[in-house]
């Protein structure tokens, strides 16, 4: 009976209704105690939609449409978060500030930050019972709906970086900016791409002019070659000679901006040594106000810049799609399919931003916090519009789930977690921490007690039912041995349960009497009980 | 082998959590709740094993000799002999590694009190040969399962099992001949019946002289009879990977139920005067005691000494290469094939033609055309899982040697892909019957005596 038995590492189905329903039990009653009742329904939702995230990363039928359902549901995930901490933060704050004293914030502090652990413990509690029922939680599965988030997040987040220098770049340049390093930089910006992009108009700007149609043509001359015009055409007699036209084109463009590129720097020493009137005089006048025209006209420059960038963007396409069309269909899938989901994603949000923000700017107004919006929300929303805002934010969430996932990574990584037992693991360990905070937001005593054991009866039927699949396997019978070793859990817990009741009542009130002298003697004891056990072991 | 289970140590972090929390939050409950996770502590690490532990096994098989590809239900009784009682054991029972377990779990998890028993009942699929059951591993845990001890128990009772059911000890009667082991023939010579007459040759046997004619012309006569060849038959069993196709785990693959069908036949065959020789194909190097002929091919002739043992050495190989094949993966099959190909014809000079026309350039099927004698009837005993016994039975149409195609029926279920396989196997019957060959289908639920003897007149009678 060695522990590398290939056998179903699932566990039987009693163990897993223990730690299912136990921790369902206790999510509902610790949820009980807090006042952020949205918030925390949201954050269980949350706990779920994760898990089945985590399983859908991992679909081996489906895998390019589990990707795409996972990478989709990265924006609930990460909205979910949000709304667990920061949702429960504005929800209380509301409730809690101002304090009526100061002596009254700290205790607010307790509750608020209180509160928001045990609603993220209840996330992370039903995480880990949603996970454990499949038994989703494991190295690999993480690493890839780790990269699945973030290859979603690629996609908001560039669009998010380019709206926000567009914003940043048409705020800077109109000098709207407080004095000082902004307007510096506003006036560095104008004077750079002025020229480029609003010349001053009644004079000549070939140089310029001419390295912008280089930059234009060249890319797209390259954007030209790059399509496969050729292969796409019929190779018959009849059908037009479109190869040669390509090329045509191709050479044209090549020789038009070799030619601008030369006729840049010679147009330049003219305009910067002769001067306008000297140039005036010595060309023809229509020659002169035509050049005068289309060098000065910004239509014609803006036509320049997006035909370079269209070029730019063709050329980059095309050689992604090269690249793909070498791999297997299914590969192509799950390697496009969280692109395809952060494209949708950023579509979501800039189509919901308007009203997103509105909410947002609601919720931040009830809390003490409204001043703040007033002075930073309102000018931001102002500069940026609500899409960029809304999907900067969504970014930000995004960060959120590839930090917690990573935590989640790192843990399994280093064995912290064990891949076998992380599910159960991470049930436990947030309806123990959920169960320890809940204490500090006087609910009664029994639910905190019956908290903590059940947390423990969680972790303890989880990993016996865990190490029962693997050495025993889920066909044969087990319920009998399962219920005598929980009912013998329960039971020691429920001896545990009286001596704190014994021990409560013995130390009511005696860390108020004298906070210092008090914590030090605890710690001591506590110390010593720890280094007793050890010594025992 | 003891062994304790640190599990509960996490209990000293949960507690110097909560310290953590109560003086963050200054709450004196979740200090006094320290002690829940202490004594989770405690429990772990006091809890032990009792002495006096005792248990014991017994095990009984249902049918200690079945017929192979029979389910057999084994019972494993396990008993709590000492003082206290057992809150874990679990039992794992020692099942030959060949025999593949088809219902049930030969593996159980129970708590016991004293002189109480727990069953486990499963069975295994039966397999030619005798197995013996291992003894059954018992681990038994403390409640918190922090302590563990495991053991091999010694297991009273059944602690084996034989499958060799062969024709010695089956009568196959009736599928004896009633010209058994004779060939008539078209040509003339000596014999029984009469032939014809022809001139006199210097040499003829004076008792084939027709004295009367003699008599009559004055001319010297002789006379020929039909002539009666004994038979030749040389049985073929498919062994190459493709045939190692088996419906579900456990079961016989096509290959050994090809070689249990030649064994029986070649049995059979053995008691008449009927001159047998035996050809496996696609068997390794190392299968095959005394190693393979230069061909590639396990050749047994009935000439040589002790045929019957080494034909039953043949058959039993044909078992071994398939318990290899089921140990080794695709990729290393691959490499085998390989290795073993470059000591058989192959290339454009040893292209054959079949009956369609076509050409084969098949190694192994060179190899058998090439060393079957001139006159002979084959039997070829293959579950037709790919198209090499088509190209066979076709080819031996095209050189008038009189066929036969014994073919095990392996699809079994309702699985689209056991209908596709159904679909395939009797389109590649159909074919090699269209190319003259006698073909018997052989069902595994009717015993393959039914099949044989349905079919053993007409294999004679050509």
């Amino acid at each position: 009976m060695d522990d590398h038995t290939t056998l179903s590492t699932r566990m039987p189905r009693t163990s897993l209704a223990i730690v299912v329903g136990v921790t369902a039990l206790l999510v509902a009653g610790l949820l009980g105690t807090v006042s952020a009742n949205r918030a925390a329904l949201v954050g269980t939702a949350t706990g779920v939609v994760l898990a089945l995230s985590l399983w859908l990363s991992g679909w081996d039928r489906w895998q390019a449409v589990g990707t795409v359902l996972a990478s989709v549901l990265a924006l609930p995930v990460a909205v979910g978060l949000s709304v667990a901490t920061g949702g429960t933060v504005v929800s209380l704050g509301a409730e809690l500030f101002p304090a009526a004293s100061q002596a009254a914030i700290r205790p607010a502090v307790v509750t608020l930050l209180s509160q928001v652990f045990v609603v993220l413990g209840c996330l992370t509690a039903v995480f880990g019972a949603t996970a454990a029922t499949r038994g989703v939680v494991d190295t690999e599965r993480v690493e890839t709906y780790g990269g699945v988030v973030v290859r979603t997040t690629v996609v908001p987040f560039a669009v998010a970086l380019v709206l926000f220098t567009r914003g940043a770049v048409d705020f800077l340049q109109s000098n709207a900016g407080t004095p000082g390093v902004q307007q510096l930089t506003g006036e560095a910006l104008t004077r750079v791409l002025g020229p480029v992009f609003d010349p001053v108009p009644g004079r000549t700007h070939i140089a310029i002019f001419s390295l912008l149609l280089a930059l234009a043509a060249a890319a797209l001359a390259r954007g030209v070659d790059s399509l496969p015009l050729a292969e796409l055409v019929p190779e018959t007699s009849d059908a037009p000679d479109l190869g040669g036209t390509v090329d045509a084109v191709e050479r044209t463009l090549r020789w038009t901006g070799r030619l601008a590129l030369l006729v840049a720097p010679v147009a330049g020493l003219f305009e910067l040594g002769l001067g306008q009137e000297s140039m005036a005089a010595l060309l023809p006048r229509v020659l002169y106000d035509f050049i005068v025209a289309v060098t000065a006209a910004p239509g014609l420059r803006g036509l320049l810049w997006w035909l370079f960038l269209s070029g730019t963007a063709v050329s980059v396409a095309v050689w992604f799609l090269r690249r793909t069309v070498q791999s297997s269909a299914d590969r192509v899938g799950t390697v496009l399919a969280p692109y395809v989901g952060g494209g949708v994603i950023t579509l979501g949000v800039v189509a919901v931003a308007g009203p997103a923000v509105d909410a947002i700017e609601t919720a931040l107004r009830t809390t003490p916090a409204a001043a703040a919006v007033e002075q930073l929300f309102v000018p931001i929303l102002d500069v940026y519009g609500p899409e960029t805002v809304t999907l900067a934010l969504a970014v930000v969430a995004l960060f959120f789930v590839v930090g917690a996932v990573g935590q989640l990574w790192v843990a399994l990584a280093t064995s912290y977690l064990r891949e076998r037992t992380a599910g159960v693991t991470l049930a436990a360990a947030g309806l123990f921490g959920a169960s320890a905070f809940a204490a500090t937001l006087d609910p009664p005593t029994w639910l905190v007690l019956v908290g903590l054991i059940g947390a423990v009866v969680v972790w303890d039927a989880g990993s016996f039912g865990m190490t029962l699949g693997h050495e025993v396997g889920t066909g044969a019978a087990t319920r009998r041995t399962e219920i005598v070793h929980t009912g013998g859990t329960v039971a020691v817990g429920g001896v545990g349960a009286a001596a704190t009741l014994g021990f409560s009542s013995v130390a009511r009130g005696s860390i108020a009497v004298e906070p210092s002298v008090a914590v030090a003697g605890l710690v001591v004891c506590i110390v010593a009980v720890l280094a007793l056990v050890a010594a025992i072991r | 082998m003891h062994r304790r289970v640190r599990r509960w140590s996490g209990g000293l972090a949960a507690a110097l959590f909560l310290v953590s929390v109560s003086l963050l939050t200054a709450e004196p409950l979740l200090l006094a709740a320290t002690a829940i996770p202490l004594i989770y502590v405690a429990y772990g690490a006091l809890s032990r094993l009792p002495a006096g532990t005792d248990l014991q096994a017994a095990r009984s098989v249902s049918d200690a000799q079945p017929t192979p590809g029979e389910p057999v239900a084994v019972e494993l009784t396990l008993t709590n002999t000492g003082s206290s009682s057992l809150t874990d054991v679990r039992v794992i029972d020692g099942v030959p590694e060949e025999l593949a377990v088809v219902e049930g779990s030969p593996r159980l998890c129970t708590s016991l009190r004293p002189d109480e028993s727990a069953t486990l009942s499963y069975a295994v699929m039966a397999k030619r040969g005798t197995y013996t059951f291992d003894t059954a591993a018992v681990r038994v845990r403390t409640l918190s399962a922090s302590d563990e001890v495991t053991v091999d128990l010694p297991v009273a009772g059944d602690g084996s099992l034989t499958c060799s059911n062969t024709v010695s000890e089956v009568p196959m009667a009736d599928a004896t001949l009633p010209r058994a082991g004779t060939l008539p023939t078209d040509t003339g010579g000596s014999g029984l019946e009469f032939h014809s007459t022809r001139s006199y040759q210097p040499g003829d046997p004076v008792n084939r002289i027709d004295w009367r004619r003699y008599a009559k012309t004055d001319e010297l006569t002789t006379i020929d009879y039909r002539e009666e060849q004994a038979v030749r038959t040389v049985l073929v069993v498919d062994a190459r990977p493709p045939a190692h196709v088996t419906p579900e785990p456990g079961f016989p693959t096509g290959a050994e139920l090809s070689a249990y069908a030649a064994e029986r036949l070649f049995d059979a065959l053995s008691r008449t005067s009927v001159v047998a020789s035996v050809c496996a194909v696609g068997l390794a190097e190392a299968d095959v005691p005394g190693g393979l002929g230069p061909d590639g091919l396990a050749w047994v002739d009935a000439s040589g000494g002790h045929a019957a043992a080494h034909a039953r050495q043949v058959f039993d190989s044909v078992g071994r290469a398939a318990a290899r094949q089921s140990d080794t993966d695709t990729a290393d099959d691959a490499d085998a094939s390989e290795d073993e190909s470059p000591q058989q014809p192959r290339g454009e000079a040893a292209r054959v033609t079949t009956a369609d026309g076509g050409t084969i350039e098949d190694p192994d099927l060179l190899a058998v055309l090439a060393r079957l004698p001139p006159t002979a009837q084959v039997v070829v005993f293959s579950p037709a899982a790919d198209d090499w016994p088509v190209s066979l039975v076709s080819s031996l149409a095209v050189r008038d040697y009189p066929t036969t195609l014994v073919s095990p029926s392996l699809a079994r279920g309702d699985s689209l892909g056991a209908a596709v396989a159904s679909t395939e196997r009797a389109a590649r019957l159909q074919r090699a019957e269209l190319s003259g060959a006698t073909v018997i289908d052989w069902d595994l639920d009717s015993p393959i005596d039914v099949a044989l003897r349905a079919s053993l007149a007409d294999l004679f009678s050509v």
